[in-house]
C-alpha cells in the first residue's frame, strides 16, 4: 500500500506519494491501483483530463504547464502557494525527455 | 520516499488538517441566543471529515452555482444543458454566516465515484489531485448568491467577523509547503484578505 497517511486528531489524512492524489480524487476518477505503475497511469489520466498532454506532444510546454494548474506548484497556478518558474518546469520536462527510458 | 521526507510531509498534512479543524464548533454571537451547533470545518476528503448534516441543494442554490464559470464549464463538458444542473453533483451544509435569521450554505462536490476504473465521474471536473471546488452561497432577499468559489483542500468558517459576516479560512498544501488564506466579506462577496505560507524545504 503506497498511500501516505498522517494521523492527526484521530483523523487520517492520506495522499499518494508521487502525485499527491487523495483518496477522494482517486475515487472520483476511478483509480484503484496504487502501485508505482498505477500511480503513473493515474497521473496520465488526470493530465489527459486537464488537456495537458496534447499541448506537450505538440511542443507547447507552456500551455501544458498552464493546464496542469490543479497541481499548485506548477507555474502560474491560480492556487495559492509557491509556484516553480516556467523555466524550471521546462528544465525538468526536458531533463525527463532526455533521460527517461520510455522517452527515448 | 526517505523517512525524513515522510515526516516532513506528515507535518505538513498535520498543519493542513489543524487549520481545517480550526473553529470546529458552532458559534455564539454576543447578546444572541446560542445557535444549535453547526459544522464549520470542511475537507475535500469527505470520508475523513464528512458532512455531518448533508442537505440537498434547493433550486435557487443550483441557479446560483450555474453562474460560476467552473460549474458552467463542467456542465458543458458533461453535456448538461443550462438549467439542468444535477443536484446530485453536490452536497451542502447549512451555516449561519451573518446571524440566526438567514441560512447560508457551504457546498462541496459530492463524491459520486467513477462509473468504472479510470473513467471519471461526471463531476470529476470539480476535483484536483488534492483539492476540490468549494462554494459558499449567501442567502439574500433575492435568493442565494454565490459569495465565494475556491479550489482548496480544507475550509473553515471562523468566529471572527468582517462587515457582519464570519471570516473564512482555506488551507492547501503542495510539495512546496502549506498556504492558508483568509477571506473576508466585502459587502457582497468574500475576497482574499491575507495569506500565509509555510515552506517545508
Amino acid at each position: 500500500m503506497l498511500l501516505q497517511c498522517a494521523y492527526v486528531k484521530k483523523k487520517h489524512l492520506c495522499a499518494t506519494r508521487r502525485f499527491q492524489i487523495t483518496n477522494s480524487t482517486a475515487k472520483s476518477f476511478g483509480f484503484t491501483d496504487f502501485s508505482p505503475t498505477g500511480q503513473r497511469a493515474a497521473a496520465a489520466t488526470m493530465l489527459n483530463y486537464y488537456d495537458a498532454v496534447q499541448p506537450a506532444m505538440q511542443g507547447d510546454f507552456q500551455q501544458a504547464a498552464w493546464n496542469m494548474f490543479p497541481w499548485a506548484s506548477m507555474p502560474d497556478s491560480p492556487l495559492p502557494g509557491n509556484h516553480m518558474s516556467m523555466a524550471a518546469a521546462q528544465g525538468i520536462f526536458q531533463n525527463a525527455l532526455n533521460t527517461l527510458p520510455e522517452c527515448q | 520516499m526517505a523517512e525524513g521526507d515522510t515526516m516532513r510531509h506528515k507535518s505538513r498534512l498535520g498543519l493542513l488538517l489543524a487549520v481545517t479543524m480550526y473553529g470546529a464548533t458552532g458559534h455564539t454571537q454576543q447578546g444572541e441566543k446560542p445557535l444549535q451547533r453547526e459544522q464549520s470545518s470542511f475537507s475535500m476528503e469527505q470520508e475523513i471529515v464528512p458532512i455531518e448534516k448533508p442537505v440537498t441543494l434547493p433550486g435557487g442554490a443550483l441557479q446560483a452555482l450555474e453562474k460560476d464559470t467552473d460549474v458552467s464549464s463542467c456542465m458543458e463538458n458533461a453535456n448538461v444543458s443550462s438549467g439542468q444542473l444535477p443536484s446530485s453533483w453536490f452536497v451542502g451544509s447549512q451555516i449561519h454566516l451573518e446571524g440566526p435569521g438567514e441560512m447560508d450554505l457551504i457546498v462541496l462536490p459530492r463524491n459520486l465515484g467513477a462509473t468504472q476504473s479510470m473513467h471519471p465521474a461526471p463531476n470529476a471536473c470539480f476535483f484536483g489531485p488534492y483539492t476540490a471546488k468549494f462554494w459558499v452561497l449567501r442567502m439574500t432577499r433575492e435568493g442565494y448568491e454565490l459569495a465565494l468559489s475556491v479550489h482548496t483542500h480544507g475550509l473553515g468558517v471562523l468566529k471572527t467577523r468582517w462587515k457582519g459576516y464570519r471570516d473564512i479560512e482555506t488551507a492547501i498544501s503542495s510539495l512546496n509547503g502549506s498556504t492558508t488564506t483568509l477571506y473576508r466579506f466585502d459587502g457582497q462577496h468574500y475576497k482574499s484578505y491575507s495569506a500565509r505560507s509555510e515552506s517545508v524545504r
